[in-house]
């Protein structure tokens, strides 16, 4: 039995765990190594020891983590506050909530580079929706405040949709008894809401807040045409940095060792978030 | 009495504004992609008049622009999608259903490579590619992805094991095999969790931007990276734009809208994940 069990488990299991070890460990293995090679993609790689890690001390990294951070959490906070209202909407059974359900699906599905190309639009300095509404020249992308602002924007409209749904999911396993009790006591509406649903489905928000991290870590492709991670790198996200330093400046080890640190403090971010949640809950 | 009217209104201008913010963009990009240019220009948004296809004829006058990227990016996503969801079956059956020893350690690897941001592998797996001389290869564009789908494992193994136990021991105890039980009972109970996993597996390949351009960018240029330097070519001529970007994003919402109750459905489970 545990014999069949084995060979039923290693075989049906051997091409996702061949794509697991060939396309994500042996990478990090490969990006690992790479922290220690000078390479410009070109030439072949040679030596450099530690020489890589000059590029953790030029600000570069920083600057990028600030502007990821700054735009991440803008955007998370959007996304969470405006989903969990959202889902108070989608779960009281109010009429076209079954249609707004459907709707809210599709910012997530419509891909990030899009959303990035319609943003600019809006935004667009001269011929923009914004400058036409105000009938001049209206130029936010080139203010270091309100172009990460604006990408933040961009991001929580792909993600809003999202958590409302998977909020919409935790709230209806919320008991009736739970609510009920709560207006008895004289909790309102509102009341209800922050006082007894929003620590009741902590989970979810946790989970939420991972996939948030992990979004905003990986956010380029929304960027790109949007602002371009500028004015003066304002909205460069990390995963533009290491984009940049291996493909425009030709950087590869100095990438490695840049994507190594992010990687470390993605790593670090994630784990807090899922012990506190885990401590709240014990 | 009062109270409660309000939170209703409170209710109905929340959808409504959301209603709004969502369809918004979209509708906009539908009613550029038909507005002439010199439109444009003049009213910026408006209703088009009259209602034109020059922008889509521009785009389609050389198929290298549009045409070319739309057929590489449909078979792309379509192999892709039947690939990863065929792999990530047996893999969540396994997660799912067997003991062994190891079987949590190895899961919380398969969850680590959905966690890390993707650009941290794109660094060294473009080097191996390279080295391989497969960059600007349509095997660069499959490869990577086709064998695991760690998010696609996720959401089966859920699926999988919402499914009652009596029924597979009973149909163990029948004397089916591992294989038999996930042909006959699993893949036709977990239908719609399969149907969600297809299409975000098509989706996810479908909306790729940074891996395309970087692996096979000029010579197979998927429709996001088409997209892409068609707005960096034309930065002032949206209406072209526009159209372009009606041909990137419709496929996916429309393949959403036909699984809607699926997808909707593995979104509310993720909560309880």
């Amino acid at each position: 039995m545990t014999r069949r069990v084995g060979r039923t488990a290693a075989l049906w299991l051997a091409p996702s765990a061949l794509g697991v070890g060939l396309f994500f460990l042996a990478p990090l293995a490969v990006l690992v190594w790479l922290t220690t090679q000078s390479w410009d993609l070109l030439a072949p790689p040679s030596w450099a020891g530690a020489g890589n890690l000059a590029i953790l001390g030029d600000g570069g990294l920083l600057r990028a983590l600030l502007a990821t951070v700054v735009i991440g959490a803008l955007a998370l906070a959007i996304e969470l506050l405006g989903g969990f209202a959202l889902a108070h909407v989608l779960t009281s059974g109010a009429p076209g909530s079954a249609v707004l359900r459907t709707l809210l699906l599709l910012p997530w599905l419509t891909a990030p580079l899009a959303v990035g190309v319609v943003a600019r639009w809006v935004v667009a300095p001269s011929d923009g929706l914004l400058a036409h509404l105000v009938g001049a020249r209206v130029d936010l992308v080139a203010d270091p405040v309100a172009a990460p602002v604006i990408v933040a924007l961009a991001v929580a409209w792909q993600g809003t949709g999202f958590a409302a749904l998977v909020y919409a999911g935790a709230l209806a396993a919320v008991p009736r008894e739970v609510r009920l009790a709560g207006s008895l006591d004289g909790l309102g509406r509102w009341g209800v809401a922050w006082r007894l649903d929003w620590p009741i489905v902590a989970p979810t928000t946790a989970f939420l807040a991972v996939v948030g991290v992990v979004q905003v870590f990986g956010l380029y492709d929304l960027v790109v045409p949007l602002t371009g991670g500028g004015p003066d790198r304002a909205t460069e996200t990390v995963a533009m940095h290491i984009v940049r330093a291996a493909w425009e400046r030709f950087d590869v080890g100095g990438a490695a060792v840049l994507a190594v640190a992010v990687v470390a403090v993605e790593a670090v971010l994630v784990a807090a978030i899922l012990r506190r949640t885990a401590g709240r809950l014990r | 009495m009062t109270r409660r009217r309000e939170s209703r209104v409170a209710g109905t201008v929340v959808a409504v504004a959301a209603t709004a913010l969502t369809v918004g963009p979209l509708l906009a990009i539908g009613l550029l992609a038909f507005t002439g240019p010199d439109q444009f220009a003049r009213d910026g948004l408006g209703i088009p008049s009259p209602w034109t296809l020059e922008n889509f004829a521009a785009l389609f006058a050389d198929p290298a622009t549009m045409l070319r990227p739309l057929l590489l990016t449909t078979a792309v996503a379509a192999i892709l999608a039947v690939v990863q969801t065929a792999t990530a079956v047996l893999a969540a059956y396994v997660f799912a259903r067997l003991e062994f020893r190891g079987r949590d350690a190895l899961f919380a690897v398969y969850l680590a490579s959905y966690l890390a941001p993707p650009v941290v592998t794109f660094l060294p797996l473009y080097s191996a590619f390279a080295a391989a001389g497969l960059i600007g290869t349509f095997w660069a564009l499959v490869l990577p992805f086709a064998l695991a789908s760690p998010y696609a494992i996720l959401l089966l193994r859920q699926a999988f094991r919402a499914i009652p136990a009596e029924i597979l021991d009973a149909a163990e105890l029948d004397g089916a095999g591992h294989a038999t039980v996930l042909r006959a009972v699993v893949v036709p109970l977990a239908r719609p969790a399969i149907a969600t996993v297809l299409l975000v597996a098509a989706v996810s390949a479908w909306n790729a931007y940074l891996w395309p351009r970087l692996a096979a960018g000029v010579r197979f240029p998927q429709v996001q990276v088409a997209i892409g330097s068609l707005q960096s070519q034309y930065d002032s001529n949206w209406t072209l734009v526009m159209a372009g970007t009606v041909l990137a994003v419709i496929p996916p919402l429309l393949a959403a809208v036909v699984v809607q109750r699926p997808l909707r459905r593995a979104l509310e489970l993720q909560a309880g994940s």
